[in-house]
């Protein structure tokens, strides 16, 4: 170890925070090293007097003390277990992070996207096969077309031929 | 607070875990909240107390504290660790109201100015001599300095609650503590050269 690592461990050494294995190595580095030990003197030395749990109890150990503090606490505590939300709302509510009618309106939402997605697959797949069979029969159509009258059969003729007489006026 | 929690008996409030609150906020998020108020008030109110040096702004910045814990979606989250983020939310506040105090150009540390608080029982059990040399030299250094300081040695934190507050590893923990006391040996010295 050496004086940098010192510095920068003097603490954890003062408090006990610091493992067996360090404390060892750091020991045994300040044992040989004057300005390291002179620092630990004067930081051994330091006080920082925090109150005492006596001190404490004066100050804040009557009950009057966190009065207005409960009061304001109480009020915003209710508004929050009625409005249903943060940590005071219930469990889905603050596993999910949002207040219940947010919830609702987006599952509702995500609903009503899928009945509309299926809905507008259907509208497509029918409009598919109505093209489809449109082009099918317009295809028909177009090969009937294009092939020639059939010339029908001599005596299987289903209409009867007559001379054409101009003085007999019409049909 | 309601009369289920004035009845709970104040000496059994450091008794309770984390675990214990979360376990009970699951079913009862309100009684939750107040075992999370009681537990953890008067730590805060030390901690702000020390940063700021002034009693109704600590008391203000604990009851915005809890305001903010309220609507903090996570608190009664299994991995939430409550005490780190009330204290680091703490800090913050308090930092912000200082800072914004030394803008207004109302620096009013009560820490110096002891004999102007000499009335009010909670400003004398401040002002003990020794306290106050310490504090006016905590006051001279960086606020990453006197945070862990206060941290550490006002409000009793083990140096893993220190990391989570911080957000830092333990390692840094302990080379900002270090550089931290060094820091507050060289300012109490050049304060008592000055003298």
């Amino acid at each position: 170890m050496d004086c940098t690592t010192v510095s920068s461990r003097v603490a954890a050494f003062l408090d006990g925070e610091m493992d067996a294995g360090e404390c060892e190595r750091f020991v045994l580095h300040i044992e040989g090293c004057d300005p390291c030990t002179r620092l630990v003197a004067k930081l051994e030395a330091q006080r920082f007097a925090p109150l005492s749990g006596e001190e404490k109890v004066a100050i804040c150990g009557r009950v009057e003390f966190w009065g207005d503090m409960d009061s304001v606490l109480d009020t915003h505590m209710d508004q929050m277990v009625l409005a249903k939300t943060a940590c005071l709302g219930p469990w889905y509510s603050r596993r999910i992070g949002l207040p219940v009618p947010m919830i609702a309106a987006y599952a509702a939402a995500m609903v009503l996207a899928v009945v509309w997605g299926l809905q507008q697959q259907d509208r497509a797949a029918t409009a598919e096969l109505t093209t489809e069979h449109l082009g099918q029969q317009l295809e028909q159509e177009r090969r009937l077309a294009a092939q020639p009258a059939p010339i029908p059969e001599q005596g299987k003729t289903a209409y009867k031929v007559v001379n054409y007489t101009p003085e007999r006026g019409t049909f | 607070m309601t009369a289920s929690l004035r009845l709970m008996n104040p000496s059994t409030t450091s008794d309770w875990s984390e675990a214990d609150i979360k376990r009970y906020a699951a079913s009862n998020p309100r009684a939750g909240m107040e075992m999370v108020i009681k537990k953890y008030r008067e730590p805060l109110y030390f901690h702000a107390r020390y940063i700021v040096k002034d009693h109704q702004e600590a008391y203000d910045v604990v009851q915005e504290v809890f305001i903010k814990a309220m609507r903090e979606q996570r608190l009664f989250n299994d991995e939430f660790k409550i005490k780190a983020w009330l204290f680091r939310v703490t800090s913050n506040l308090c930092f912000n109201q200082v800072r914004n105090r030394k803008r207004r150009g109302a620096i009013l540390d009560t820490m110096m100015k002891p004999e102007a608080f000499g009335a009010d029982q909670i400003e004398t059990i401040f002002a003990g001599e020794q306290r106050n040399e310490v504090m006016a030299a905590l006051g001279k250094l960086s606020e990453d300095h006197k945070e862990i300081l206060i941290l550490r040695y006002y409000d009793d934190l083990s140096y893993s609650e220190i990391a989570d507050v911080l957000q830092v590893k333990l390692g840094t923990v302990m080379s900002r503590l270090s550089r931290a006391r060094v820091r507050l040996l060289d300012v109490v010295q050049d304060s008592e050269l000055d003298n």
